[in-house]
């Protein structure tokens, strides 16, 4: 009797040892497969990517030395693509961490460049300029370093077999240094040469139209106590009893103070608003609202929005786009001179569709932007431009308006609104020379049904 | 007495085995959907996606410090060293903590699905940063090398 129990406790233990070593090995086993997957893609992005960096390298030579636009046409075609790809590349290594800002910046810079000499030479019948091909040379300069450091580090991780994953896990997520830091030290080594580098003038083309100086570096400066006081009066009009602290200061693209009022409505959730230090003006404000169940139609927002703006100030209007989700609507509107459309000036509402309540104020754009401008009359009159449009496009309106072209310079367009189909666009039609300046896709995202936590 | 007590490791052992078979399962992230019950929501896939990386990176946040959060991706979306869509600069390999360690697997919270709505719509109390870091826990020792513009709750933000 003891015999026959004392075998089965040593069968059960001997059963029990080799299920938890089955469990475990097989544990293992796919721990392993998971990070042999992950390994062989940080690999196939990394080889990829000099790759990519070398066929970049050797376009831009074919660039310089060939003078046949069809030729140059098709190399800026690749090169552009090239970039992307190893920007998709570079955006997939586990190097999230690690600067490489001036690396990134080459990429970027090859992209924005050959992208608008593609453009110049496809849309007319140039070929590459001197002062193109001096620029394509300080990007070939730049081209060689990346690609000489990139393969090298390639065949060093090819021939001493180093592993990515383990920079990920070990350098990177544990903050150790690996007995092997060849990835890291290529890259960061990398970063060094092209700091050396000066920064690429690309010339009068590509530089954006920037925000009045004056406003982002101001003036005089506000101390807290007048942001306090701006903010108030500004939100709530009148004097409710109301009193702000100073919830944080930021230093970022505008200075400005965060001021935090507890709402009358709603203890719990604050709003927050921010003033610029420099002038005193609202850049934005919001606040988080639990809406109930939408009782607003969204045409009576809009005049509540309007209600809103008016008594801060913006008299003159157009809205331009809503975007509503569940109960609460964000509207966009543009101010207006006369009746042209100022879009780099616009303004962004959001109201809570259960009672009717503004929540948040975008202003940033127009706090940066806004000025007196002196704007041409239009070349093309309204009828010109509408026998311009393709007859694919349902036309809905057609109206002048002032944009931000892809150059980043601001430019006197007519606007057309219609539809294809189920998509929605805007073309914007330059009002001197009719050239189509912008194409802007209206058409709102498909929605789904989610289920949220609380 | 001897046998007792080899009884007794033997019960461990299974219900250690159990235990450790049931938490490898539990413990699959992609396994934690069936938590959202409290309502649902209507949203386009990015904005939920910048929710549930917003709950899961700023937790116990408040609003603005959510917005923030919500605010530097999309930032980086509209930086061009950075990738160009929510879905690219949310899934870059070791940006978050929350992608890596999974915790982005679970539903958005309510607040967070309203301060992403916002922050896609141009919302910014960061004024502009690129990086976040929580500096009472340890962090990459390169990123300390950015600098800070402001702090909101319990993360700074760099650019």
């Amino acid at each position: 009797m003891k015999r026959w129990r004392s075998w089965i406790t040593t069968g059960l233990i001997v059963l029990a040892v080799v299920a938890v070593g089955y469990w475990g090995y097989s544990e293992h086993r796919v721990k392993q497969g998971l990070q042999n997957r992950a390994e062989s893609q940080y690999q196939r992005a990394f080889h990829e990517l000099s790759w990519h960096v070398d066929t970049i390298s050797g376009q831009l030579a074919q660039l310089l030395i060939s003078g046949a636009r069809e030729r140059d046409v098709l190399g800026l075609a690749t090169v552009s693509r090239q970039v992307f790809a190893a920007q998709a590349n570079l955006g997939s290594l586990p190097l999230a961490l690690v600067p490489l800002s001036k690396t990134e910046k080459f990429l970027s810079d090859t992209g924005e460049v050959s992208f608008a000499f593609l453009n110049k030479t496809a849309q007319g019948d140039v070929a590459l300029e001197e002062a193109d091909e001096e620029i394509i040379e300080q990007l070939y300069q730049r081209s060689l370093v990346l690609k000489g450091d990139l393969s090298e580090l390639a065949a060093a991780v090819l021939n001493k077999k180093l592993s990515w994953t383990e920079v990920e896990v070990v350098a990177l997520r544990g903050n150790k240094d690996l007995e092997d830091n060849t990835i890291i030290n290529g890259f960061q080594l990398m970063e060094k040469k092209m700091e050396e580098y000066q920064e690429i003038n690309l010339g009068d083309d590509f530089s954006k139209t920037k925000p009045d100086r004056k406003k982002v570096e101001g003036e005089k400066e506000i101390d807290p106590q007048e942001a306090e006081e701006i903010a108030r009066k500004w939100w709530f009009l009148e004097d409710v009893g109301q009193r702000g602290k100073l919830t944080y200061e930021g230093t970022g693209d505008i200075p400005t103070y965060g001021i935090e009022f507890l709402s009358s409505t709603n203890e719990a959730n604050p709003i927050y608003i921010d003033v610029s230090k420099l002038d005193g003006s609202v850049v934005w404000c919001m606040r988080d609202k639990s809406t109930g169940e939408a009782k607003i139609a969204l045409a009576e927002g809009e005049e509540k929005c309007r209600e809103f703006l008016e008594k801060r100030g913006f008299q003159d209007t157009v809205l331009v786009e809503t975007e509503r989700e569940d109960s609460s609507a964000i509207y966009t509107f543009v101010p207006c001179q006369g009746d042209v459309l100022l879009y780099p000036e616009q303004l962004k509402i959001e109201l809570a569709l259960d009672d009717g309540e503004v929540v948040g104020y975008e202003g940033s754009f127009y706090y940066m932007y806004h000025q007196e401008r002196e704007l041409p009359e239009p070349v093309l009159s309204k009828e010109e431009v509408r026998a311009m449009v393709s007859p694919h496009l349902e036309v809905e309106v057609v109206r002048p308006a002032l944009i931000v072209n892809y150059w980043g310079k601001e430019v006197l367009t007519w606007e057309v609104r219609g539809s294809y189909q189920e998509e929605k666009f805007a073309v914007f039609y330059n009002a001197e020379t009719g050239k189509e300046e912008e194409v802007a896709r209206l058409t709102p995202s498909p929605k789904f049904l989610f289920d949220l936590i609380d | 007495m001897k046998r007792k007590y080899i009884a007794r490791i033997l019960v461990v052992m299974v219900a250690f085995l159990l235990v450790g078979a049931f938490l490898s399962e539990g413990l699959n992230p992609y396994k934690t959907v069936a938590n959202g019950k409290n309502g649902g929501t209507v949203s386009s896939n990015d904005v939920y996606v910048l929710a549930k990386i917003i709950s899961a990176e700023a937790r116990g946040e408040s609003y603005l410090g959510q917005v923030a959060v919500g605010a530097v991706v999309v930032n980086r979306v509209k930086n061009a060293n950075f990738p160009n869509t929510v879905y690219g600069v949310v899934f870059e390999p070791g940006a978050f903590e929350a992608v890596s360690d999974g915790q982005y697997y679970s539903n958005a919270s309510s607040t967070a699905l309203k301060a992403a709505r916002v922050a896609i719509n141009g919302w910014d109390p960061t004024g502009g940063a690129l990086f976040y870091w929580n500096p009472s826990k340890p962090v990459s020792r390169w990123i300390w090398s950015r600098q800070i513009i402001t702090q909101i709750g319990r993360h700074v933000f760099a650019l």
